[in-house]
């Protein structure tokens, strides 16, 4: 009797041993995309545009689509449906909504010549896809029929991310004139925040703080004000910038993903976890999420990464490369793979070179500590170089790449 | 830069335009069958919730969040619409698309959403070793929409992608199988779920456990022959057998079926009431109808492993029987390792104490982690 519970103990070192063992090999097997049967008819599957509730806009853009369909024709009609469609694929990150904007465009495309408001909005869809080439090609055919500010300030954002300053602060200079001052103000202060120069940035801020401008107006104008000012080194004054364009325009993904960049950066890791909430739909900005939930250890940090990666599988097997700079944060912070990262990262400064696409690059190349990671970082320091950019994380990485044995 | 501007709109340059994945649909093409002088390729095709409502205005009350309820309803709609956007041929002949199983769609969650399953099958006239499909869905709608196409090839599996400039690709096929090597195949999917589908494996263990021995009051005793234990092996593993052979065909016929979570979570459960009535027995002679009646619900669980198979017509029958047999197989590879060991080992504390009776609290609290993890849709440990 006095044995038994020392047998007891071994059996149960035994059977706990199989059963770890079972489960762990059980950890590979049950593909995610199992199909089953949901519990009841009630069951939500999915949450579309809108989300909860009844959604004006959604019903109003719904009739105007219906509209079209009746007069596919009608160039004003499927013009507005197109710029709906981008408005909310620039509010919430929706890709298919530019792709809807691209249907309801197509037979104007078509037409020879291309009028001017489809030429427009297809130079939008493309830069929005990172078409940089054939978006400025869209922009110099409209820019050369007529004096355009919509032309002239995309071309500027265009010009910008390709890293070509010259041209793109001649592009905005050619917008007095033909759009209001806080419009040119705010394409100069786009190009002077990476190349350096604070009057443009306070210029800007007088011009939005004006009476009789716009919440929307002031929201833009806030935004860009604010990333100049992170670039320059101001991170206070940039936060302060920030958060007062996400409150006068809370939808707006792009300010919130500076914000949390800007937040990563200063080590406020949980502030960034309220500012993105872990049902977040927009996967850049659960991105910055997973970042903080992995360095705070919080509960989620495993099953962001995993979903953040399935995604990109995905992504991958369709042929999309238009988010290397994403893909490279992704896997230098949540993979811990620099040397994926430095190729992503690469490949990503080919296409477009604003300031955190030479700070990915550089980064990574730092985490490689190696030969190959300085030779592949070598056209952002030429950047860095080139544009005088004094935002302090990208010196700091070009400083510890040039210290790097 | 993401910037709007009244009046004047600035659109995404690097910022949230991919904060979604564009729209996919996945087609998995199974290789095909020999069916007399014809081929039947079975066709699994998930297609996103968000473009079926683009496509047909599934979200038929306009609130925003698409239900079961309306999926089902617009079910019929849905295959027309995806039958009238694909095409195949062979050697220039063209193949029919066919929708035999005539049951509700299934549903499966993809890293970007929810998607609709369904199950075709393409009946071709002649048998050849390639290919050629044609892809047309949701491309007026949405001319970034890609279909990805996976297929088995002649070296492993072959992933294409289809889009509105390439609608049609050909594809080299292995060799069409006849129906007697789908068998087979479905034998060695049976076992490969035994072996793998762990929550079976353990139940089926929980009933093993107490062969060798016997209940005399309130104490186990071993058996005096292993023939004792042989017939008592065989009465239960033939019972769980027979029931699960039952509702798996009932399932795989689209006679019945039951909601996914709850024949998931009735399973755990059905492991944790085989582990306990270990120490606490309950039902002790008749542990075969104990064994029957919770293996009619395992029958429901493979089937949503057989449905993965790409069931069609052509391919039931076999699929059904092998998968049957396969699954027998590999309980009997269990029961052939299991039972010598115990049978040498049942005199022993250690067997008595250690792997009954410790082993059944085990089994147990894993599958009442499992209970709570299907029932209450959360991960506690991963399966």
């Amino acid at each position: 009797v006095t044995r038994e519970p020392r047998r007891s103990l071994v059996g149960f070192v035994v059977a706990a041993a199989m059963i770890i063992a079972v489960l762990l090999a059980a950890r590979r097997h049950r593909p995610d995309d199992a199909p089953f049967v949901p519990r009841d008819d009630v069951e939500v599957l999915e949450r579309i545009a809108g989300g909860q509730g009844a959604d004006p806009a959604a019903d109003a853009l719904r009739a105007l689509e219906a509209e079209l369909a009746r007069a596919p024709t009608d160039l004003h009609l499927a013009a507005r449906v197109a710029r709906a469609h981008i408005e909310a694929a620039r509010s919430s990150g929706d890709a298919r909504r530019l792709s809807y904007a691209e249907a309801a465009l197509t037979p104007f495309w078509k037409t020879e010549p291309v009028p001017t408001s489809a030429l427009l909005l297809r130079a939008t869809i493309r830069q929005s896809r990172h078409e940089f080439a054939a978006a400025l090609g869209d922009l110099d055919v409209v820019i050369g029929r007529e004096k355009n500010a919509q032309a002239l300030l995309t071309r500027a954002s265009v010009l910008l991310v390709l890293g070509r300053w010259d041209e793109a602060r001649a592009s905005c200079a050619r917008l007095v004139g033909v759009a209001t001052p806080l419009v040119e103000a705010a394409c100069l202060a786009q190009v002077e925040g990476v190349v350096g120069d604070a009057g443009a940035r306070a210029r800007l801020l007088v011009l939005a703080a004006a009476p009789g401008t716009s919440a929307a107006d002031r929201a833009w104008a806030s935004s860009i004000a604010g990333e100049a000012a992170w670039y320059a080194g101001d991170t206070a004054g940039a936060e302060k910038t920030l958060r007062a364009a996400l409150d006068a325009d809370p939808g707006d993904a792009y300010t919130r993903a500076l914000l949390c960049d800007l937040l990563l950066d200063a080590g406020r890791d949980a502030e960034v976890l309220t500012l993105v909430r872990a049902d977040e739909p927009n996967e850049v900005l659960l991105l910055r999420r997973a970042i903080a939930a992995g360095r705070t250890q919080a509960a989620d940090a495993g099953a962001l990464a995993e979903r953040l990666k399935a995604r990109e599988v995905d992504l991958r097997a369709r042929g999309d490369h238009s988010h290397l700079r994403e893909e490279a944060r992704r896997l230098l912070t949540l993979e811990h793979d620099p040397v994926g990262a430095l190729a992503a990262a690469q490949a990503n400064f080919e296409q477009q070179k604003e300031p955190w696409d030479a700070r990915v690059l550089l980064e990574a190349a730092v985490a490689t500590r190696s030969e190959e990671g300085k030779t592949a970082a070598r056209p952002a320091l030429e950047w860095l170089a080139r544009s005088k950019c004094a935002w302090p994380p990208l010196e700091q990485a070009g400083t510890a790449l040039g210290a790097t044995p | 830069v993401t910037r709007a501007l009244v009046g004047i709109l600035v659109l995404a340059l690097c910022g949230p335009a991919q904060a979604h994945k564009p729209s996919d649909s996945y087609l998995h093409l199974g290789a095909p069958i020999a069916a007399g002088d014809r081929a039947r390729l079975p066709l699994r095709w998930d297609v996103a919730l968000r473009d079926l409502d683009r496509a047909l205005g599934i979200d038929t009350d306009h609130d925003g969040a698409i239900t079961w309820g309306e999926v089902r309803a617009a079910d019929r709609a849905a295959r027309a619409l995806l039958m009238a956007h694909f095409g195949a041929s062979v050697a220039g002949s063209a193949c029919t698309i066919v929708d035999r199983t005539g049951a509700a769609p299934k549903i499966a969650r993809h890293s970007d959403g929810t998607y609709a399953v369904y199950s075709f099958e393409l009946d071709c006239p002649v048998v050849k070793e390639s290919i050629e499909v044609d892809y047309s869905l949701l491309f007026d709608l949405d001319p970034q929409h890609r279909g990805l196409l996976r297929a088995p090839g002649g070296a492993g599996e072959q992933v294409v992608v289809l889009s509105r400039q390439q609608r049609s690709v050909k594809l080299s096929l292995p060799e069409a199988r006849s129906p007697a090597r789908h068998l087979f195949a479905a034998i060695g999917e049976g076992i490969h779920h035994i072996w793998t589908g762990y929550d079976h494996l353990l139940f089926l263990l929980a009933l093993l456990l107490p062969a060798v021995l016997r209940r005399e009051g309130r104490q186990w005793l071993p058996v005096d022959r292993l023939k004792v234990a042989l017939i008592d092996v065989l009465k239960v593993v033939t019972a769980f057998t027979a029931a699960h052979s039952v509702t798996l065909s009932l399932a795989a016929l689209g006679v019945l079926s039951l909601p996914s979570r709850l024949v998931e979570s009735a399973i755990a459960a059905s492991v944790v009431l085989a582990a306990l009535n270990n120490l606490w027995p309950l039902v002790r002679a008749d542990r075969w109808l104990a064994a029957f009646a919770l293996g009619l619900l395992h029958g429901f669980g493979f089937s949503s492993t057989l449905a993965d198979l790409g069931l069609s017509a052509a391919t039931l029958l076999p699929t059904l029987v092998g998968f049957n047999l396969g699954v027998e197989i590999g309980q009997a590879c269990v029961v052939a390792i299991f039972v010598p060991i115990a049978y040498l080992l049942r005199r022993r504390g250690v067997y008595r104490w250690g792997l009954l009776q410790a082993g059944s609290v085990l089994i147990a609290i894993v599958a009442a982690l499992w209970l709570c993890e299907r029932a209450f849709d959360v991960v506690i440990i991963s399966r």
